[in-house]
């Protein structure tokens, strides 16, 4: 099978002013504007995308997705390491590379919204130097392919926020590209609008061979979607391979869900240290009725229940729910980071304790 | 390398999205029209308002060879608002790429960032000549204007020459807005020092000298002398050699400082992850 795209330890840190800033006059700058800290975005990543391929990568907010999305079409240049996109080497060939890709960033802004939908296609077919017969030609056929064509000739500022994305997609297929970077293309869309977005970019693979880099944090869209997934976590890829095979790789391991009430920080310790249990993470807590949902990743179910609901109960906790999971893409994560999707996009809460 | 055939569509887009855009904002046309006449009014009354207007052209033909002071502060405006539509459209051209949020997108493109930012600074010409040319037909009518033409191609060169340094100077401007990360700010800060030491209210001559060096550091200085002495002074090509030769030299100095500062700005950008920020 032919590597559509390939990183070599691709890694990006954004430097801190200070570090950049040299001299007086550097000194000077440092004292009258605040430093900024440099941040690791991307670690050493290495991954290989097969052609025709849907490659999710999947991971919280900031955990690097768009940054690497933006290294691999050219928008940042790499700290260290490479990547070939199409057979071309991002610091060689980077025109090459960006004739080679179609990019969607994520968010509403990025296209002019005074244009109407044709407008703004046309504009960019020209950016690609496409002559105009075979532009128009072209942008009648990506309307049609995201179903927009009946409000082509609307300004973009009267588009639904699914619309938008729909035209996003569309001008980045404007040049034919091999590749296509879809970076969370669903994000903030509602579920009907979603729903086409993801049937659009499974007809793109299936139908016009595309290779699709796709980025996203919902972990059903990347199960359903891709062929393989990478998860993705502060800047690091902690694991990849198909779908299925990552939550294989939990089958021997059960997730236990419970809802709690009166459950305090000590007992949250004492299951942590049970026997049998691997991982104790809380999921939601509803302070109207004062219980928390627990997500309790055990060896052997069976061994561990019982130790489990007496440690609930002798520390004056009321288990209202429990039920046994597959496990799933957000379990494989959980097992990985200790943390679940969302709780990794945001800063770590107090109280709950974790492994 | 890009193709001719592909620089042409970049110019050709760069325009039409402009003219596009432009069309859904029709009341600028107002203050486009109408700020400069006020400003030239300001600046007559200014004049009539502490001497007769026999004194002000003997005061004139004293610093400037000619009494023709109407002439003077309407040309004076004329081609201060030249430079204000460079600043704002081609100087501004990749910083409102930003604010629209497409930046990005035209720098994923194979597109000649140089020749899109081109294509809005004669967009700007363009948009902004009619408009220029109606409001000193209307302060000529308001205030009397006469022209003395000796050189016909002196007018025409001038023109251009003018024209094209302040093309070049938007281009400069472009890549350093954004690289600034504050381009409103300087956009507008570099405004009044253009119009105090270019001279379009009043002579150069009448600063002090130490002054007149920086005058003769900005091409607005050289624009303003060619065109107001070939259209009101009976200057010849031969006699603005000078202007015409210091424009030349300003649009090609500030087409390559243009050049490597849009070059530098992307460079910078995409080290610091700084595109899409404001």
């Amino acid at each position: 099978m032919e590597t559509a795209v390939q990183t070599f330890g691709l890694t990006k840190v954004f430097q801190g002013y200070s570090e950049t800033r040299k001299g007086p006059l550097g000194w000077v700058r440092n004292k009258v504007r605040p430093d900024r800290k440099s941040i690791l975005a991307v670690d050493h990543v290495d991954i290989s995308i097969e052609r025709g391929e849907i490659f999710g990568l999947l991971g919280p907010n900031g955990a690097g997705k768009t940054t690497l999305v933006k290294m691999l079409c050219t928008l940042l240049v790499p700290t260290e390491g490479t990547a070939r996109v199409n057979g071309w080497d991002i610091h060689e060939h980077p025109g090459k590379v960006r004739r080679s890709v179609g990019v969607v960033l994520g968010g509403e802004r990025a296209l002019y919204w005074r244009l109407t939908g044709r407008e703004n296609l046309w504009y960019f077919s020209q950016l690609y130097n496409i002559k105009t017969q075979q532009a128009l030609q072209k942008i009648q056929a990506v309307l049609r392919l995201v179903d927009l064509t009946d409000r082509a000739d609307d300004r973009v500022e009267n588009y639904s926020k699914g619309m938008k994305q729909k035209l996003h997609v569309a001008r980045a297929l404007l040049h034919d590209p091999e590749v296509l970077l879809l970076d969370e293309p669903t994000i903030g869309l509602d579920p009907k609008a979603a729903k086409d977005v993801r049937s659009f970019v499974t007809k793109l693979a299936e139908e016009e061979r595309k290779t699709i880099l796709l980025t996203t944090h919902y972990m059903f869209e990347a199960d359903e979607l891709s062929r393989r997934v990478a998860i993705i976590d502060r800047g690091r890829i902690i694991t990849q391979g198909p779908p299925s095979e990552l939550k294989t790789s939990l089958r021997r391991k059960e997730i236990l869900k419970l809802s709690i009430r009166s459950f305090n920080e000590e007992t949250g310790e004492k299951l942590a240290s049970a026997p049998h249990v691997h991982k104790v993470i809380q999921t939601a807590s509803n302070p109207s009725t004062g219980s928390v949902d627990l997500k309790i990743l055990v060896d052997d179910g069976e061994e561990a229940l019982p130790r489990i609901i007496s440690e609930i109960v002798i520390g004056g906790g009321e288990i209202l729910s429990l039920r046994s999971e597959t496990p799933s893409l957000e379990d494989v994560f959980i097992e990985l980071t200790g943390k679940t999707i969302k709780e990794a996009g945001l800063p770590p809460p107090s109280g709950m304790h974790r492994r | 390398m890009t193709s001719l055939a592909a620089q042409w569509r970049t110019f050709r887009a760069a325009i039409f999205k402009n003219v596009r855009i432009s069309l859904t904002y029709r009341p600028w046309l107002i203050n486009s029209l109408v700020s400069p006449v006020v400003w030239i009014a300001i600046s007559i009354f200014t004049y009539v308002g502490i001497a007769s207007p026999a004194a002000i052209e003997e005061g004139f033909r004293e610093l400037t060879g000619s009494p023709a002071f109407t002439g003077f502060l309407v040309l004076g405006q004329t081609i201060y608002s030249f430079f204000i539509a460079m600043n704002w459209r081609g100087g501004m051209a990749l910083e409102r790429e930003r604010f629209y949020g497409t930046f990005e997108m035209i720098l994923l493109s194979p597109a000649s960032r140089v020749v899109m930012v081109l294509g809005e600074a004669v967009w700007g010409i363009i948009d902004s000549g009619w408009v220029i040319f109606l409001t000193t037909v209307i302060a000529s009518l308001l205030f009397g204007l006469s022209f003395n033409v000796a050189d016909p191609l002196a007018v025409v060169v001038g023109l251009a020459l003018t024209f094209l340094a302040m093309i070049s100077l938007g281009l400069f401007f472009a890549g350093f807005y954004v690289l600034s990360r504050s381009a409103g700010p300087i956009a507008h800060a570099v405004q009044s020092p253009i119009r105090f030491f270019s001279g379009v209210s009043f002579p150069i001559s009448a600063l002090p000298v130490y002054l007149q060096f920086v005058s003769y550091a900005l091409p607005v200085t050289f624009g303003l002398n060619a065109v107001r002495s070939s259209l009101l002074g009976g200057g010849t090509t031969l006699g603005l050699s000078q202007e015409l030769i210091a424009l030349v030299a300003f649009t090609i100095l500030f087409f390559i400082l243009g050049v490597w500062m849009i070059r530098k700005m992307e460079q910078v950008a995409k080290s610091r992850g700084t595109l899409h920020t404001f």
